[in-house]
């Protein structure tokens, strides 16, 4: 599927930025699904405030204009890193022609992944990264 | 193989749910339809909805406004809008027959078009493959603090369009 993958099971998670220090890092938080073994993530869409104003931990959705001074990192079982610090803006569907980006299935491993502030000019403390994950049980 | 951006479509049908927020509900689950609930969902979009009093104009395909429909049962309510703004507070989450999350508090605006800047002419719907258990699934608004300004227009309708393959 080009894009527009089929969408077998899904959940939002967010990660707390909890200043807008730039080099800073967040870490994903745990989730027990993704977590589980016998699950592979194969797709990831991010999200800006202009598409959710809200979380739904009721915290503010980064800004599209904050949204480009993160960088996101995803790791896998093994260690390995599936992306390493790609912008944000990437996983933006509803700014890159709606597309959702896809990944070779993969274990992903939330603890080791993370958020980064590259510039956090337009970002303001508390505020979220949302994050769409697509997954499949295996 | 079909690798497009959209299902091929066997049937479709569109469901239009009523939100009506109050202070005391933040969750307003999908009307039931047996046709859709017995199906292989195969996509779904949220069609943009730009209404006046009593009547609402959809757009099943394109930004521009391509139907009028009316609803009688509310000609005498005030029909909020449900544009790009006011979709932003809402969250769907649809759940298949195995109580496994297919959508989980995904925004509303991740099933419209793209509708800013240089996309704003790309099309998509959001593609599946499973059984929605529509009377499980629900929209919820996530942004809680939009519910005292919401409750004061009527009622909004979100245009969810299932498309889908019956059940031998």
């Amino acid at each position: 599927m080009y894009g527009v993958p089929i969408i077998n099971r899904s959940l939002t998670i967010e990660v707390k930025l909890t200043s807008n220090s730039a080099g800073q890092t967040f870490q994903f938080p745990d989730n027990q699904i993704i977590r589980g073994q016998q699950v592979t993530v194969y797709a990831i869409e991010a999200f800006t405030r202009t598409q959710c104003t809200k979380s739904p931990s009721s915290l503010d959705v980064v800004t599209a204009s904050g949204a480009t001074g993160l960088s996101v990192t995803f790791q896998d079982n093994s260690s390995i890193n599936r992306v390493y610090e790609i912008p944000y803006y990437t996983l933006l569907a509803y700014l890159n022609g709606g597309f959702i980006r896809e990944f070779k299935p993969f274990q992903c491993v939330l603890s080791k992944s993370y958020v980064k502030i590259l510039d956090g000019t337009n970002i303001t403390a508390n505020e979220v990264a949302f994050f769409n994950i697509v997954y499949r049980a295996n | 193989m079909n690798l497009s951006r959209f299902p091929t479509i066997t049937n479709a049908k569109t469901l239009f749910v009523e939100i009506d927020i109050n202070l005391l509900t933040s969750q307003i689950f999908l009307p039931y339809d047996k046709e859709i609930d017995n199906s292989l969902i195969k996509g779904v979009r949220n069609e943009y909805v730009q209404s006046s009093t009593g009547i609402t104009n959809i757009s099943p395909f394109s930004y521009a406004l391509n139907l009028n429909v009316v609803f009688p049962q509310f000609a005498n309510k005030n029909i909020g809008q449900l544009d790009p703004a006011i979709s932003a507070y809402f969250g769907i989450t649809l759940v298949d027959d195995n109580n496994n999350n297919i959508l989980q508090d995904y925004p509303l605006n991740g099933l419209n078009n793209p509708t800013t800047g240089a996309n704003a002419n790309t099309n998509y719907i959001r593609r599946f493959n499973s059984r929605v258990n529509l009377q499980k699934s629900y929209i919820s608004l996530l942004d809680k603090t939009q519910a005292g300004f919401l409750a004061q227009s009527d009622v909004y309708f979100a245009c969810l369009t299932f498309y889908y393959k019956p059940r031998n």
